[in-house]
């Protein structure tokens, strides 16, 4: 086998020359298309960059004025709170004093017409007092001595015999004294009347006078075990019990 | 079949030059691709169309096979190893076309592609190591090793030619001496079969070229 040095050499400038027409023709049109295409990426690539990051500043602009409105709001809302905390109070210190002024005009209205309500009520009750005075004054107070011993006799025969012969048992015991308790001391006379008076209606017996201003008028005969009175205390005792029903 | 398949088989004769099979099949296969890229890639846009896109996928393919091996940007060498690749594909393929008989069932062919490839090694090597430090590499590790490297660089460049050349040679014995014994439809497998031997020779070829060129420029082993 021989080698054919014509051959070998045309081969090697054949190869060459393809080396040449494929770098020509195949190589640098494709890496050229290749780094066109990497080139559009990359520049698709910038331009979203771009767009990320101006959407992203469009995000923080919005965001910054998304606080901003949120501080104004706050500011506002707390403005707003506290004018109406203020319309609040002056509403409330109006009511209160509005309040004040009804219940002060209310407390001089009370006054006024429980001073008033007084003094009819005391017009009334001296009215009243005059009354009963005079009434206990006309049934026994102010009598005169034979007038009291008159209507102390219409008492007596009001009685049941019953209820007199306990008052006659009461008189009669031995240790029984009667005593006639008058407001101011009693004459001789008048003793001797009264003495005459128990006497006639109860038989002889023991028979004492005391002196007690506090009956204020009348008489008062306290046995051993009751008590008969006249007197304008008692009298007066009765008509306050009366109103009081 | 007359003579035998070793002989150079001359064509014509251009002046004293003569033009063998061989070297008239290259200029076909150049012819070939000539056309076709100008027709192809006369205008190549950014969205490609589908024989601009399949031309795309080739290239950018031989170059990231040749990114892996070379480690660093695989442009500066793709002139000659995709080259290289597409040729011997071509090449080899040009059995299965009839009356054809490929460039590289001769020595001639794989001689010059061995040559060249012995010299684009020490080309790329100097370039990127600089003359004395490419030249000090063959002394590595110790300097009685020179002559064995020197050795392993003659041999390896022969190993690359013979490889190929018995190869396709051998295949294209196979194919004529069935279709001399059989007849004209048997010798199809075989035909179907160096398509494949066709393709993965050149791969063999230009991966072999591409390690010796990354050992050269620093990026592996030799």
């Amino acid at each position: 086998m021989a080698i054919d040095w014509w051959t070998l050499a045309l081969q090697t400038i054949n190869f060459l020359v393809v080396v040449w027409l494929l770098s020509k023709f195949l190589y640098r049109p494709i890496r050229r298309v290749i780094e066109e295409r990497e080139a559009a990426d990359q520049k698709a690539a910038e331009a979203a960059q771009e767009k990320t990051e101006a959407a992203d500043a469009a995000r923080e602009e919005f965001e910054a004025k998304r606080a901003e409105l949120s501080q104004t709001l706050r500011e506002e809302e707390a403005k707003l709170q506290t004018q109406m905390e203020n319309e609040r109070e002056d509403v409330l210190e109006k009511a209160r004093k509005e309040a004040d002024k009804l219940l002060s005009d209310a407390r001089a209205q009370i006054e006024t017409e429980r001073h008033k309500t007084f003094e009819t009520l005391r017009d009334q009750i001296a009215d009243l007092a005059q009354d009963l005075a005079f009434k206990a004054l006309a049934e026994g107070g102010n009598l005169e001595e034979p007038e009291l011993l008159a209507r102390v006799s219409d008492y007596l025969d009001g009685l049941s015999e019953a209820d007199m012969a306990d008052l006659r048992a009461d008189f009669a015991g031995a240790s029984a004294e009667l005593k006639i308790v008058t407001a101011t001391p009693l004459s001789t006379t008048e003793q001797s009347r009264w003495r005459n008076f128990v006497s006639e209606h109860f038989g002889d017996g023991k028979i004492s006078f005391e002196t007690d201003p506090d009956i204020i008028g009348g008489a008062e005969l306290r046995f051993a075990h009751s008590v008969l009175s006249f007197s304008v205390a008692d009298r007066l005792r009765r008509a306050a019990a009366e109103l009081k029903m | 079949m007359e003579g035998s398949p070793l002989a150079v088989d001359i064509v014509f004769q251009l002046g004293s030059v003569p033009i063998s099979r061989a070297v008239v099949t290259t200029w076909a296969i150049m012819a070939v691709l000539f056309v076709f890229l100008s027709i192809a890639l006369r205008r190549p846009v950014a969205k490609a169309g589908p024989v601009q896109a399949a031309l795309e996928i080739v290239v950018t393919t031989i170059a990231a096979q040749l990114r892996e091996i070379l480690g660093r940007d695989p442009w500066p060498f793709l002139p000659l190893l995709g080259s290289l690749f597409i040729f011997l594909v071509l090449a080899n393929l040009a059995a299965i076309l009839p009356g054809a008989t490929p460039p590289t069932g001769h020595i001639e062919t794989p001689a010059a592609l061995a040559l060249i490839v012995f010299l684009s090694v020490h080309f790329f090597g100097i370039r990127a190591r600089g003359g004395w430090q490419y030249l000090r590499h063959y002394a590595e590790p110790n300097l009685f090793l020179l002559p064995l490297n020197i050795l392993s660089e003659l041999t390896r460049t022969f190993s690359l030619m013979i490889r190929l050349f018995g190869n396709m040679m051998s295949h294209e014995f196979v194919i004529a001496i069935v279709v001399f014994l059989a007849g004209l439809l048997v010798p199809i497998p075989f035909l179907l079969l160096g398509i494949l031997i066709g393709i993965i020779q050149a791969y063999i070829f230009t991966v072999l070229a591409t390690v010796y060129i990354a050992a050269a420029v620093g990026a592996v082993e030799a």
